[in-house]
């Protein structure tokens, strides 16, 4: 029989015994957090601290929600306001040993809740004064985000404008992405396996080239025109604008 | 290398990054990316002169782009390829003088700032990087920005490799072991990997983080938690 042993003491959480949310409220970022797990509160002491670990571009961010006995629902994100942080929540004693953590969750990528799935991800959010912009990580899939202003943002995703003038673009960046953290001696991520295998059932028996940039840069150039020759979409996009003389 | 005033901060336009990326490998001449021609970049509105001259530190250089941001904040423009490309295509003579009459700029992270998401190369820019810690941490981050704009430096790599370094407290507590102020200099050892280096503190510092929430502990506390292999530095 096997039997795991604790030494620090400290209990792992599952993330969903947590709902947070990231909320606009006029100027103001707002933060959320609804404990969804009745035993958080019966295992630990009522004043122990709950805090909400937020990171992105470099920047950390610690919120304070209180104690399990007082807690807060809402806390302020101080600006310049998250898109899409890493998020941990951590539950430490605010007695003796002050600081000792109790419990944590792991780290996991905040995405609202409009994010629509594939290996191109698609999510509006403030990102004035841009209308689109690509959002690019080591360990998960690229997510495209619409501004929020934009009049049904998410649509775009499927408009003969979007992906005649900003799709290519965003295809060079990918594999651009994926060109300078490929090397034959380390594995690729997941979500770049998936944009390779997507790459060769679009071009077969054509890999990407790896380490020579120009031959990369003829081969991206390559794939992107044979992705808009497949799907037509000069055509769709001319339909779309009208024809010129 | 000459000093060059600008109006105000600019940003490379996706043809001038290309150029930019040709002219960094090497395929094409410097003086091919023409920095009054508005097919290669655009002003950065609200942001203010910008002198490109020699730094004598990243801290120097760092705060100099903070000033010239003005109200603007470097971590909502951190994904603003094209400035940081700009800023390190005006200061090329600074960040990678040419030796020999050949210019030598390494790892393209270095110069072609990754997106600020990946927690692995974005640490690596030249510019950027020194630009987000002294915004984030100031006087904190004199460890961390100390010595010339063209060298990354062991202890930034070391003391930024893990995201949750990026935290004020944690930085007081590498100053306070490594930063010598009188001198404007590391302690002797700081760099290295024998017991109490930067490069332990990292990993003492992951092994403290399962029992400890040291992101709202004061630097004190966690100076109180460290092995006594940190004593020397204390």
């Amino acid at each position: 029989m096997r039997r795991s042993i604790r030494l620090t003491g400290r209990v792992q959480l599952a993330v969903s015994s947590f709902d947070l949310q990231l909320r606009d409220v006029g100027d103001r970022q707002v933060a959320t957090l609804v404990l969804t797990d009745p035993d958080i509160q019966r295992n630990f002491p009522p004043d122990a601290a709950v805090r909400l670990k937020l990171v992105e571009n470099k920047r950390v961010e610690i919120l304070r929600f209180g104690t399990l006995g007082q807690g807060k629902i809402d806390v302020d994100v101080p600006s310049p306001r998250f898109q899409a942080p890493s998020c941990q929540i951590r539950i430490a004693r605010n007695s003796a040993p002050e600081g000792l953590l109790l419990g944590s969750t792991t780290s996991w990528t905040y995405k609202a809740g409009d994010v629509q799935d594939g290996i191109l991800q698609f999510a509006t959010d403030d990102i004035h004064p841009r209308i689109w912009k690509l959002d690019l990580r080591p360990k998960e899939f690229p997510i495209v985000y619409f501004d929020q202003k934009l009049a049904n943002a998410i649509t775009w995703a499927t408009s003969p404008i979007f992906l005649a003038f900003a799709l290519p673009e965003v295809i060079r960046e990918v594999f651009r992405y994926i060109f300078r953290n490929t090397d034959a001696s380390r594995e690729s991520e997941d979500w770049m396996k998936h944009w390779i295998g997507w790459s060769e059932n679009m071009i077969p028996g054509t890999a990407m080239p790896i380490g020579d940039e120009d031959a990369f840069e003829d081969w991206v150039i390559g794939l992107v025109d044979t992705f808009l020759q497949k799907h037509d979409i000069a055509r769709h996009a001319i339909a779309e604008l009208g024809e010129g003389s | 290398m000459t000093p060059q005033s600008y109006a105000t901060l600019y940003q490379l336009t996706p043809q001038g990054l290309e150029l930019f990326t040709r002219i960094m490998h090497g395929s094409a001449p410097e003086e091919s990316l023409a920095l009054n021609d508005r097919a290669f970049l655009e002003p950065l509105p609200g942001t203010g002169p910008f002198e490109a001259r020699d730094y004598g530190s990243a801290r120097e250089l760092a705060a100099a782009v903070c000033k010239s941001l003005r109200e603007r904040s470097p971590h909502e423009l951190a994904d603003r390829t094209g400035l940081w490309a700009w800023l390190t295509f005006v200061l090329r003579d600074c960040l990678f003088a040419k030796s020999g009459g050949i210019r030598k700029v390494g790892e393209m992270h270095r110069w072609y700032p990754s997106p600020p998401g990946d927690y692995q190369k974005a640490q690596r820019h030249l510019v950027r990087m020194p630009t987000l810690l002294y915004a984030s941490l100031a006087e904190d981050a004199d460890h961390l920005l100390l010595g010339k704009p063209s060298v990354h430096g062991e202890l930034r790599e070391q003391l930024t490799a893990q995201q949750d370094m990026l935290n004020r407290n944690f930085q007081k507590v590498a100053r306070q072991l490594y930063y010598v102020d009188a001198t404007d200099s590391f302690k002797r050892g700081a760099a290295g990997s024998g017991g109490g280096s930067a490069r332990r503190l990292g990993t003492i510092r992951k092994q403290l983080d399962v029992t400890w929430d040291m992101t709202d502990m004061s630097a004190g506390q966690i100076l109180k938690l460290l092995p006594p292999e940190f004593d020397a530095y204390r």
